[in-house]
């Protein structure tokens, strides 16, 4: 009995596989080149037999398994490869070519026009932090976006002007829908802050033109803003600064986030501390909160919530649009609310389906006192979208959506007033085609039907890159773009066409770790802008309510050149870019007297960005500059149509970040001053209507300091 | 008869026992075999064929999270032995990659937790500028989560009391307030049992060389 106990002992406990002798496998691993993949991995599918490639590639290991079996060879950075074979106890020879995976190395991403920021990459030219530390642009994301190539670096009005193209012609997109109105309350010869911390998002990509059929309504560019995932944990924030107060506090639980922050802002003191050119009526000074809201059930979807809502005023003293000599008093209490809710599911086998789905509102409002005239400005726009996208290979993928708007908008001077609606609809289809990795294309098309113009358009778009090597890649994009007419336009007459804008762009770049070169050339053919029939006299103000005939025949072109480089190498420690733009440009539209260069453009501008690190007293030193040549403005005494031109504007602007600890909490404290050599800037003239006499456009004040403390609380 | 029931009860247990045990025999084996490779490894290539050893053990079971989290653990020593770029960043990819299927499998184990902030610190430490917006929190939340889950895992007193030491002092790190945790980890390891031969107990001559390295003078 005891012997057949360890017959069954044996049977089952010892001797596994017992009956056939171990073979023998042996080979070599290399890739498609016939290099050898020192370390590959190579085992039987299911067992823990196998080895690694020596130095050579090589592999020999022997293998109780018997039969028909996968061979699994695999590398980090590969495709990993099966092969069956049959094991008999024979030796067996086999050999692995394993094709890499694609990666930012070897295969080419389509970029023409577009900057990317983002942290999920290896190699991008910017990362989100880089936009919140430039020196002057005081953590705005706009006025970050400006010492880019292709953007004009305003300073009298806010706005990204975009290779020739206005402000209105650039749209603000905050995952996926647009955003009505991304500045705070605006006023005359000021530029008005962005309304939304450049924290709030994981990555932007700025585009400078030939952007994705996913957007519409934009002339010359967008700028597509992705808001943040869960935070990593719960934290509390506090800031203190020359310029107002404000707390956030976060609230992690494992699959949600919540979030809620409120701020009053108001530059009253530092603008009484501080001597200035112009005559504050009321000092700007807004209050405002925003709460945010992040579900993710599981590890194939995510729910967020945004909502902010924000009151501001400003009241300033400037000199009269009609009488250059006479001060005119300007104030305008601003309400603005914007709520977004984006969805985004992965699902189907290997998860290669996607679906974004999204809903905003914004309501927007201004009550303007200009002088003894009353003036009321109101904009609502809700918005529905849904995308479907589905991966096709390794690369490709291809997605359809479609978006619907409903637009309303007022305006009323005194006891007039205007108010109109839109629905606006569009589809969308884009494929990005991988026909190598050294070759894709993205092609796609955009159809959108505006109901109060009762026009509908069809745009192509097409986008080309080349991989010519490790590093570089060549790019080419052509697209047509639409745009509704300007609201003020449309209170007068909906028989208006969209505007239009044809983009042919061709670009190279060179992205390596530390060192990004790009260069990129356009030309953009503007058609179908609205023109003004001739009114005289002519009046330069952007605010009048335009009352003559309208019709589509305005036309122009814009053409130009946009250099980048940036080198974190050269000097240990030291990151810088350099930006240069040549635009020439040449429009008749709205109410110009003739075809010309528009006031907003400078030909030529160049912006450098520095930053370096000194870890010994833990102190970032930042410096940005801005040259740019002089704009027109317009002249009655001169018969050219804006034909004089401003002095060249420039800015010196530099802040130190010394990061600190106060009581245990992580702190950043920031002092910065902008226009450091206080130069004079002009950004154009007021004249009188006989011309004789006018005013200087200027800056409200020569410098503008700011120092601030911001605390994490854990 | 009552003999010949016992005899086959007996027969009918030891078979059921020794085809339940065999895979787990086979695989205390494998991982045996591999935590003696890994002691053994010297260069940078016999700790990548440790990895890979302990790669197709957890390849081939994919319901045990012991394999994953050796796989994971000696790919992010390859990564630190490391000298060569470009096998120090893949080394990190592959750690993160094995790190995420072992939190999938065990979402709320102190060693795993620990193996994690260590695995970010590694990340922050690979770009310094960016890392500590990126991966900081991560760090840290992997640290808290370990002390709650088991304040008495030394391992824990080790990450943290690193982190502390590879933080400048402005920021609230420095040799002396890590010396202060470190030393409370080097008494949780003397009382420190592992729950198995297979399961985590790495980190005191490290946190030897550390305590040293924060007594020394600056």
């Amino acid at each position: 009995m005891r012997i057949f106990l360890l017959i069954v002992n044996l049977l089952f406990g010892v001797l596994p596989g017992y009956a056939q002798a171990p073979s023998q496998v042996s080979g070599r691993i290399t890739d498609r080149a016939g290099e050898p993949l020192p370390g590959a991995n190579i085992t039987v599918k299911g067992s823990y037999d196998g080895s690694s490639a020596n130095a050579q590639g090589h592999f020999k290991f022997s293998t109780a398994e018997t039969g028909q079996v996968v061979l699994v060879a695999s590398f980090v950075g590969y495709l990993a490869m099966e092969q069956k074979v049959a094991l008999t106890g024979l030796p067996v020879e086999i050999d692995f070519k394993l094709q890499e995976v694609a990666n930012e190395l070897n295969t080419v991403t389509i970029s023409a026009g577009a900057f990317e920021a983002s942290d999920a990459k290896k190699m991008v030219m910017l990362r989100p932090r880089d936009i919140v530390t430039i020196a002057g642009a005081n953590a705005d994301i706009f006025a970050a976006i400006q010492t880019l190539p292709g953007a004009q670096a305003q300073s009298d009005q806010e706005g990204l002007f975009v290779r020739g193209g206005a402000a209105s012609e650039t749209r603000t997109i905050i995952d996926g829908t647009i955003v009505q109105n991304p500045f705070s309350s605006n006023s005359p010869d000021v530029p008005a802050r962005g309304r939304f911390s450049p924290f709030l998002f994981k990555g932007t990509s700025f585009s400078t033109g030939g952007y994705s059929a996913q957007y519409g309504q934009a002339l010359s560019s967008v700028l597509v803003l992705n808001t943040n995932d869960l935070p990593d944990s719960s934290q509390s924030s506090l800031s203190l600064s020359a310029v107002g107060v404000g707390g956030s506090r976060t609230q992690r639980w494992a699959k949600a986030s919540l979030a809620a922050e409120v701020d009053y802002a108001n530059l009253g003191p530092l603008l009484a501390l501080v001597p200035q050119n112009v005559n504050w009526l009321q000092s700007p000074k807004s209050l405002g909160g925003a709460t945010n809201f992040r579900f993710r059930p599981n590890d194939r979807s995510i729910f967020k919530v945004f909502g902010s809502y924000r009151e501001g005023q400003i009241g300033i003293q400037i000199s009269s649009f009609d009488n250059p000599d006479q001060l005119s008093e300007f104030r305008n209490r601003n309400q603005n609310l914007y709520v977004n809710a984006a969805y985004e599911v992965f699902f189907g086998k290997d998860q290669q389906w996607t679906f974004t789905g999204g809903t905003s509102f914004s309501r927007d409002l201004d009550q303007i006192d200009w002088d003894v005239n009353r003036l009321g400005r109101s904009e609502e726009r809700w918005q529905a979208r849904g995308v479907i996208s589905r991966q096709l290979g390794e690369n490709s993928n291809l997605l359809f959506g479609t978006e619907i708007h409903r637009y309303s908008f007022g305006n009323s001077f005194n006891e007039f007033g205007y108010q109109k609606q839109d629905t606006y609809a569009a589809a969308f289809m884009e494929g990005d085609i991988y026909l190598s990795r050294k070759l894709a294309a993205r092609v796609g098309l955009r159809g959108e039907h505006s109901k109060l113009i009762g026009r509908a358009n069809l745009a192509p778009r097409l986008s080309l890159a080349y991989k010519t090597g490790p590093y570089s890649q060549l790019g080419l994009a052509f697209g047509h773009f639409y745009q509704s007419p300007e609201n003020r336009y449309l209170f007068t007459n909906q028989q208006l066409d969209f505007e239009k804008a044809v983009h042919y762009i061709a670009n190279f770049q060179v992205i390596k770790t530390e060192r990004t070169f790009r260069v990129e050339a356009y030309y953009k053919d503007y058609q179908q802008l609205v023109y003004e029939r001739r009114q005289t006299p002519y009046v330069p103000s952007r605010f009048r309510q335009p009352t003559g005939n309208t019709n589509n025949q305005g036309y122009g072109y814009a053409q130009g050149i946009d250099v980048f480089w940036r080198d974190q190498k050269t000097v240990k420690g030291l990151d810088y870019w350099v930006s240069y733009s040549l635009v020439d440009t040449r429009r008749l539209f709205q109410n110009y007297l003739a075809e010309a260069v528009p006031t907003f453009i400078a030909r030529h501008t160049l912006s450098v960005v520095a930053r370096k690190f000194v870890s010994k007293i833990s102190t970032s030193f930042n410096a940005s500059y801005a040259l740019a040549s002089g704009r027109p403005y317009y002249n009655p005494n001169n018969p050219e149509f804006h034909g004089d031109r401003t002095p060249a504007f420039s800015n010196l602007s530099l802040a130190a970040n010394y990061l600190t600890r106060i009581g245990g909490n992580f702190t950043i404290v920031v002092l910065s001053v902008t226009n450091v050599l206080g130069r004079d800037n002009v950004f154009g003239y007021r004249y009188s209507a006989d011309g004789r006499n006018r005013a200087v456009v200027g800056q409200p004040a020569p410098r503008f300091f700011f120092a601030g403390v911001f605390i994490t609380l854990r | 008869m009552k003999k010949l029931t016992m005899f086959f009860a007996q027969v009918l247990i030891l078979a059921s026992v020794a085809v339940a045990q065999q895979p787990n025999v086979k695989l205390a084996a494998a991982m045996k075999t591999a935590m003696a490779a890994y002691d053994q490894a010297r260069s940078p290539a016999e700790v990548q064929q440790v990895a890979n050893q302990w790669e197709r053990i957890a390849n081939a079971e994919p319901g045990q999270w012991l394999p994953a989290y050796w796989t994971t653990y000696t790919y992010l020593m390859l990564h630190y032995r490391s000298e060569d770029d470009k096998v120090r960043e893949t080394a990190l990819d592959k750690t993160g990659e094995w790190m995420e299927k072992t939190e999938k499998m065990q979402d709320s184990n102190d060693e795993v937790a620990i193996l994690a902030a260590w695995y970010y610190q590694a990340r922050l430490g690979e770009s310094p500028a960016t890392g500590w917006a990126r991966f900081g929190g991560k760090v840290s939340r992997n640290i808290d989560k370990a002390k709650q889950l088991n304040p008495e895992n030394p391992r824990v007193y080790l990450v943290e009391g690193q982190n502390i030491y590879y933080t400048p002092s402005a920021f609230g790190g420095g040799k002396e307030k890590a010396l202060l945790i470190l030393k409370a980890g080097d008494e949780k390891f003397a009382k420190f049992v592992p729950v198995s031969d297979f399961h985590p107990n790495w980190g005191k001559s490290r946190l030897d060389k550390l305590i040293t390295a924060c007594q020394s003078a600056n």
